[in-house]
């Protein structure tokens, strides 16, 4: 069975990324390995998937709003929970790890009727 | 990624070929030699600066700043840069990834510059950011009683988080390297934007490269204008790329990218008392010239901004909305608070303000003639009129503490470096043969000029910006020894302070405490009175010495008189010394 991810690279990247951030962060590694893949994760990985899911988009355009889009989900997250007094940061980890995992695995799923696993 | 120029698509030549594709091969074959040239060119200009800078005394600068102890290889590297991506600019077939790596390159050696010289974070101001955030993690809420911050707390929420999540040590980890972070961000947005106003790839990325050779406001450091101008620029490429009222693609009408769309902006809110209202007047522009289609965002916008005033930072406006609306309107006062009360200090900070004010209309007269060029010739770019020209409406609202012109500057700098590269590249053909020479010769004159006065006005203060390991040293001193609800005070805001307790002690300023009428004797007694009370500790540094001398904000001698003055009083006395800065405190026991 060959496995085709089409020129849908950041899937399979984003969820490497996204289950190293979730591990490391799990077992409360602290180095500089945790704080930079959670930094890039962070900034990139859950915006980078919801947008795909949203609006097919690829190259630059995917960066630039999937970068927006995931500041935006973790300020939101977090401002949500703050202002409602129950703020944790694991919880805000949790529900953007979440919302990652959720907008990646689709793209994994197989598709054609030959077997093999298409991304979208 | 996109070749900058026409495509050619000639493959070697072969026996058979003719003389025009045996030419094309030649040419390709020589388009990878100089390639390679030029990749071996940003190595060496990347190694050479950054090894320059390593070996930069910060101590040594004189009243202009980082300009006075460039070396030369530095400028020669730069100027190096500048002949280089002008060249590769005008080449035929030169691909997108080689002009990305010059504008990367440019950003590194001079917005990444500071983080090379120093490894302790630039700017007061980013220090005071960190510890907000690191107020708002130690509480796990946002308290409106303390200050404006805490009433449009977005973009420290989200720091918290990060630094919770990153399992930082303190937020000022994120501080040193914010403002190379935050540039290198803006590339995606700003050629996103230039692709939507142009198809003219290399005109995109002279748009790109001109907007970071004149980026000198400042205003990328570890800050929510920082984060909000990234949003802001996101929401405008996502506009003009799918909802310019032209033909689009289909996928522009996903109900899901508009939920994007209005999220960001909305997004923008609680982040940043400016930026919304620029976001808001720019898509109302955009939308009564008719190049946006998303006709119902300026009013959920509006509702937005009305509602995040009204509930979320009612604390604030209500406390000063006499000082919210009394400028409003006011040109005099909005002309004198950006423009001529800038203009005051001591000789070298005046040549660093006049670099900054010359590069700006400069710029603005460049991108002016650019686009009645274009309008001239028939081709209409109405999107960057309005986004280049509608920011200029805010300045008669607020004076914004003197600082409006700076960010109306920065809302229109994409635009107005839009307008210049239509004039630098005016046509959309290839150039070939003689036709590169003028666009090459202006491209690279215009680049050096830039460039020239944002290194002399983006660094030009940073003998206030910079601090020494003594002084963090000393700082850290004073909050050890300084329990809850102190008072702290410094000459000047040019302390690398409020990184931690940033709500457990009251902060003052000897220039704030001069302003109010106090002479330097009555503000020694001043505070001895206020010792009686609670712990009181004064910190004389060197930076803010050197601030009050350089921005004229008291006379220069001032902390040397308040800490003379404060030594003859009894219970006064230097409790911790170094080569920076001395740390007093009053000893109720020894007056009593």
């Amino acid at each position: 069975m060959k496995i085709v991810f089409g020129s849908r690279w950041w899937a399979f990247a984003g969820l490497g990324l996204t289950l190293m951030a979730v591990i490391l962060t799990a077992l409360s590694v602290d180095n500089i390995l945790r704080s930079l893949t959670v930094l890039i994760w962070v900034t990139a990985c859950p915006g980078t998937a919801l947008a795909r899911r949203l609006g097919k988009l690829d190259g630059l355009v995917l960066i630039v709003v999937g970068v927006a889009l995931s500041l935006v989900m973790a300020q939101s997250i977090t401002a949500a929970l703050m202002y409602l007094h129950v703020y944790s940061w694991q919880v805000v980890f949790a529900a953007l790890a979440t919302v990652t995992l959720a907008c990646i695995v689709p793209d994994l799923r197989p598709t054609g009727p030959d077997g093999e696993l298409h991304g979208i | 990624m996109k070749p900058a120029g026409s495509q050619r698509t000639d493959t070697a030549s072969s026996p058979t070929a003719d003389p025009a594709q045996v030419a094309n091969g030649a040419d390709q074959a020589a388009g990878g030699r100089w390639v390679f040239a030029c990749v071996l060119l940003l190595v060496c200009v990347l190694t050479a600066c950054i090894s320059v800078l390593r070996e930069i005394d910060a101590s040594s600068m004189t009243n202009v700043g980082l300009v006075s102890v460039l070396p030369p290889l530095y400028w020669t590297a730069v100027g190096a840069l500048i002949c280089s991506f002008a060249t590769c600019l005008i080449q035929p077939t030169t691909a997108g990834w080689l002009l990305a790596a010059h504008v990367v390159v440019f950003i590194i050696v001079v917005y990444g510059s500071t983080s090379v010289i120093s490894d302790i974070p630039r700017g007061a101001i980013s220090w005071r950011h960190a510890g907000i955030t690191d107020s708002l993690i130690a509480s796990g809420r946002p308290d409106p009683q303390v200050d404006a911050y805490f009433n449009w707390p977005g973009f420290f929420m989200l720091a918290a988080f990060v630094t919770k999540a990153a399992d930082l040590s303190s937020p000022l980890a994120l501080t040193l390297l914010a403002p190379l972070v935050a540039n290198l961000l803006l590339v995606g947005p700003l050629m996103m934007i230039f692709r939507a106003l142009t198809a003219n790839e290399r005109r995109c990325w002279l748009a790109t490269w001109l907007f970071f050779c004149a980026n000198w406001v400042n205003q990328d450091y570890f800050a929510p204008q920082s984060y909000d101008l990234l949003l802001y620029l996101v929401v405008l490429a996502m506009v003009l790329t799918w909802y310019q009222s032209k033909p689009i693609s289909a996928r522009g009408r996903s109900p899901g990218l508009v939920i994007c769309v209005v999220l960001i902006s909305v997004a923008t809110i609680p982040a940043h008392q400016l930026t919304p209202f620029a976001l808001l007047f720019v898509i109302t522009g955009l939308v009564i010239a008719r190049r946006c289609s998303l006709r119902l965002l300026p009013m959920i916008l509006a509702v937005g901004v009305a509602g995040w005033l009204l509930f979320a930072a009612k604390t604030y406006v209500a406390g000063h909305i006499t000082e919210l609306t009394a400028g409003i309107g006011d040109i005099s006062a909005a002309g004198s608070a950006n423009f001529s009360d800038r203009l005051e200090g001591s000789a070298g900070h005046l040549i660093v303000v006049r670099f900054g004010i010359f590069l700006s209309f400069y710029l603005w007269l460049l991108a002016a003639v650019g686009f009645l060029r274009g309008y001239l010739s028939g081709k209409r770019d109405i999107a960057a009129y309005v986004l280049a020209g509608t920011p200029f409406l805010l300045l008669p609202l607020q004076p914004y503490g003197g600082e409006l012109l700076l960010r109306v500057f920065m809302f229109t700098l994409p635009f107005m470096a839009y307008g210049v590269a239509s004039l630098l590249l005016p046509s959309d053909q290839p150039l070939r043969g003689n036709r590169r020479i003028i666009p090459t010769i202006t491209t690279v004159a215009t680049s050096t000029l830039l460039v020239a006065c944002l290194i002399v006005a983006r660094f030009g203060n940073d003998r206030i910006y910079q601090f020494s390991e003594a002084e963090v040293t000393a700082v850290a001193r004073m909050y050890d020894l300084a329990p809850a609800s102190s008072l702290l005070v410094a000459a000047a805001d040019s302390v690398p302070w409020k990184y931690q307790e940033y709500t457990a002690h009251d902060y003052e300023t000897l220039t704030a405490l001069w302003a109010d009428g106090r002479r330097a004797e009555q503000i020694g007694s001043y505070l001895t009175a206020e010792a009686s009370d609670r712990e009181v500790f004064v910190l004389i540094t060197r930076t803010a010495n050197v601030s009050v001398r350089l921005l004229g904000s008291a006379p220069a001698t001032l902390p040397k008189r308040v800490e003379s003055a404060l030594t003859a009083i009894p219970g006064w006395s230097a409790v911790y010394r170094n080569s920076d800065a001395t740390l007093y405190y009053y000893t109720p026991e020894v007056d009593r």
